[in-house]
């Protein structure tokens, strides 16, 4: 019994190999009378001939490209621009790095190229690093001299951090482009983002690692520049970073033991203004994407404190913290988008 | 032993056929110079085109050996004698030949030139002044959209916006590129380019009215209307029409703009009395047309008639096959021709509808119709054949132009000049002179001399007198 249903199973998956190669092989042909009939005029005949093999599973993927070309050419020469655009979308999410040759008609290579431009679409990863910017516009400044006075609102002041320097943190993103015209598309996702600072206590003569961990969403508009470079788009994006902070974490101070914590300085929620450019190129059925962009902390502080409640935590606690710093940082990154029109 | 024996046969066998093989081919060779056993040894697929054009279109019962030329009647000999010129690969035998066709023809019957003499003479042209002799270089690998011949010049627009003005030089055109991004102005009877004083536009489109004031529709959609005698352009700002533009004709007092779905009239004589008149036409337009009656539009199915005055659009009760693609009236709007997409054109009678003649002449879709003067009409095909048909007699064989090698887009007939220019979809124009006399002219300037004796009992035979055609001005210009 075993030994029959065995049998049937191998006989019905033979039929059906059989089948698919058959059908391929059919297409292979149409794909070939197509050529002819392009190349001969008649291309009123093209577009039914082809329909039924671009939805067959088993065409093989050069042909199916040859097929999509053909009638991409084909409707184009029909003066029938959106079914031409409709084919050159489909050829282009088979093969995004197809290129026209002089056989292909005008309008058809330039709707290519204008397609290619602006995909529907894109979805990717981003991995990068930042550098942190920050600029202190200290608000107590010329009210006391910070080599000698240790007082201000009569506290006593503990830690002074007259430096900050950059440091390198990481950043993972995932990116989805949206088209919305030829040129502009708008930009979001959602990522993560470590930004680290070192600090240095004049006080302490001592310095602090600072690490600020986020959860960022992008919110940006992409302006891609209305011209290829070999088939390769440069754009400008502005918009804004939204930052949920996750921790703020503190090393310990070489030659102190505070242990400082107080993630209350820095807003739960806040957001950048960014500014990048960016570079589209295509490798394969991939594009990549390296792009800078600079941020601009547009929200320093969740409390508004007094001044005295100011200067004690500023300045009771080795933060560089107040009113007006400017959590700014610039990121270099590379994206791995996948297009689709 | 014995497979040495059949081996040895064999070998004289195949040795016996090779010997009998030349030997053969030596005779015929010697008796029929010209044509004989090697004949379909073509150059190129370009003879090979020429010769199959002449097989299917030249009058049955010529044998193709030199012998059968007694047969003494001028259009018969004129036809053999281009088909040899055709086959011909010798430049120096092949232009004789084609010109002296273009004598006995003229001696025969004469009236409209067939394709096999026409051919012979331009073929002999190509040979010896060159391939681009008819050519103008100037765009590649773009549509032409507008083709226009104002005085002696022509001038050219393509898809990429490209605008080229031809300069007549000796039998050739100079291009005077313009810019895309520049917008020329007419001044008089010459053109300037305007390179400063008009902001950068893309053209899509340009169109001329009688005073050379232009209309050009711009890439960003608007419009741009010029006057040469001012130099003051009008920038339009198209507020009206969303549609694709399917053309754009000059009217009286402005200009008539074609959408796909509606009529707009345009004035614009200065900047502050823009006016618009819009009538929605409830049809799909696909091809436009102007003529002396009116407006012509086909929908894909129907034609129809538009009077731009009152704004009725009516159905022309026409008896049209499947998928009518092109359509063409004649100077008078007394004809109206059709183009198929199966490649047959119809040609109806303007005042009673009914067909008066159908012409199959080519394998694939019409992508091009005009008429011409003396009942002349025009096709072209995406066969990449151009067709001259003689309206009043659809049995008549048309004159075939067959030199091109990608699709026909475009024909312009300038009838005063006799000279028919055809645009290829990969930008290539050629001018093809219809006054067969004004090749002859190119072939006698480039020092074609006469058959010799020799010659022409080898080429025509010796049951007609040796007169040979001798150069001289055939054209009277």
């Amino acid at each position: 019994m075993n030994k029959v249903i065995l049998r049937s199973g191998l006989c019905v998956m033979f039929a059906l190999t059989f089948l698919a190669q058959s059908k391929g092989q059919s297409c292979e042909q149409q794909l070939r009378l197509a050529q002819q009939y392009y190349r001969e005029g008649k291309v009123d005949l093209i577009l039914n001939l082809l329909e039924p093999c671009i939805q067959d599973p088993t065409m093989d993927r050069d042909n199916l490209i040859e097929a999509f070309r053909i009638m991409a050419n084909t409707a184009y020469l029909l003066d029938s621009v959106s079914q031409g655009q409709v084919f050159v979308e489909k050829l282009l999410n088979k093969d995004l790095s197809f290129q026209s040759s002089d056989r292909d008609i005008y309008k058809f290579r330039e709707g290519l190229t204008q397609i290619r431009r602006s995909p529907n679409l894109q979805i990717g990863f981003q991995v990068g690093m930042n550098f942190s910017m920050v600029k202190i516009d200290d608000v107590y400044s010329g009210l006391f001299d910070p080599d000698n006075l240790k007082k201000i609102y009569g506290l006593d002041i503990n830690h002074l951090v007259t430096e900050i320097n950059a440091q390198v943190g990481p950043m993972l993103s995932l990116i989805l482009i949206k088209k919305l015209t030829s040129t502009l598309a708008i930009e979001t996702g959602i990522g993560y983002q470590i930004t680290r600072y070192r600090l240095y206590d004049t006080y302490h003569e001592g310095t602090l690692q600072t690490m600020v961990e986020d959860y960022q969403v992008p919110l940006l508009i992409n302006y891609q520049f209305p011209f290829l470079l070999n088939d390769n788009v440069v754009g400008l994006q502005t918009g804004l970073n939204l930052s949920f902070l996750r921790d703020w974490r503190h090393g310990a101070m070489l030659g102190t033991d505070t242990d400082f914590s107080s993630t209350e300085l820095r807003t739960p929620f806040s957001f950048n203004y960014a500014v990048g450019l960016y570079f589209n190129g295509k490798v394969g059925n991939l594009v990549i994407r390296p792009n800078v962009q600079y941020s601009l902390g547009m929200t320093p502080r969740s409390k508004t404190l007094s001044d005295s409640e100011n200067a004690s935590l500023v300045y009771n606690e080795p933060s560089f913290l107040n009113y007006n710093t400017h959590f700014n940082y610039v990121t270099f990154s590379i994206t791995f988008l996948k297009q689709r029109f | 032993m014995l497979s040495d024996v059949i081996s040895k046969v064999l070998n004289y066998f195949i040795s016996m056929i090779k010997f009998l093989t030349m030997a053969f081919m030596l005779i015929c060779s010697i008796c029929v110079p010209q044509v004989g056993i090697g004949m379909p040894s073509f150059p190129n697929n370009e003879l090979e085109s020429d010769a199959k054009l002449y097989r299917q279109r030249s009058v049955k019962g010529i044998d193709r050996r030199s012998d059968a030329f007694i047969v003494i009647d001028s259009d018969l000999q004129a036809s053999a004698l281009a088909s040899k010129s055709l086959f011909e690969r010798n430049n120096p035998i092949k232009s004789k030949l084609a010109l002296e066709a273009f004598h006995q023809f003229k001696l025969g019957a004469g009236g409209v030139i067939g394709s096999p003499v026409y051919q012979s003479l331009y073929q002999a042209a190509k040979a010896i002044l060159g391939d681009d002799f008819n050519e103008f270089i100037g765009h590649k690998g773009v549509d032409i959209k507008t083709f226009t011949r104002v005085y002696d010049q022509y001038h050219s627009l393509a898809e990429d916006g490209r605008l080229i003005i031809w300069e007549p030089l000796d039998r050739t055109y100079i291009p005077k590129e313009v810019s895309e991004r520049f917008i020329y102005l007419w001044k008089g009877d010459k053109m300037n380019i305007i390179e400063s004083s008009l902001v950068s536009h893309e053209i899509s489109q340009i169109t001329f009215n009688e005073a050379y004031n232009s209309l050009s529709l711009l890439k960003d959609g608007n419009f741009l209307q010029i006057n040469p005698k001012t130099d003051q352009y009008v920038e339009i700002e198209n507020l009206d029409i969303d549609l694709p533009i399917i053309k754009i004709f000059a009217s009286n007092e402005g200009w008539d703009i074609i959408t796909k779905t509606g009529f707009f009239h345009l004035i614009a004589r200065d900047p502050e009395k823009i006016t618009w008149t819009h009538w929605p036409l409830g049809i799909k337009i696909v091809e436009a047309i102007k003529s002396q009656a009116g407006y012509f539009f086909l929908d894909g199915k129907q034609i129809y008639q538009f009077d731009d005055q009152t704004g009725e659009i009516d159905i022309i009760d026409l008896s049209l096959k499947m998928s009518p693609v092109k359509i063409a009236v004649d100077k008078q709007a007394k004809k109206l021709a059709v183009g198929y997409a199966s490649g047959e054109v119809g040609v109806h009678d303007l005042s009673n509808n009914e067909v008066l003649s159908n012409f199959i002449g080519h394998n694939s879709r019409i992508s091009a119709l005009e008429f011409g003067l003396k009942n002349r009409l025009y096709t072209a095909g995406l066969d990449r054949v151009v067709n001259v048909w003689n309206v009043t007699n659809e049995n008549e064989l048309p004159l075939q132009l067959i030199d091109h090698q990608t699709f026909i887009t475009s024909l312009f007939v300038h009838e005063e000049s006799q000279r028919l220019v055809v645009g290829e979809i990969d930008g290539t124009l050629k001018y093809y002179e219809l006054r067969p006399e004004k090749l002859v002219d190119l072939l006698c300037e480039a020092g074609v001399s006469p058959l010799t004796e020799v010659e022409w009992i080898q080429y025509v035979g010796d049951q007609l007198p040796y007169e040979p055609f001798e150069c001289q001005s055939t054209s009277d210009n």
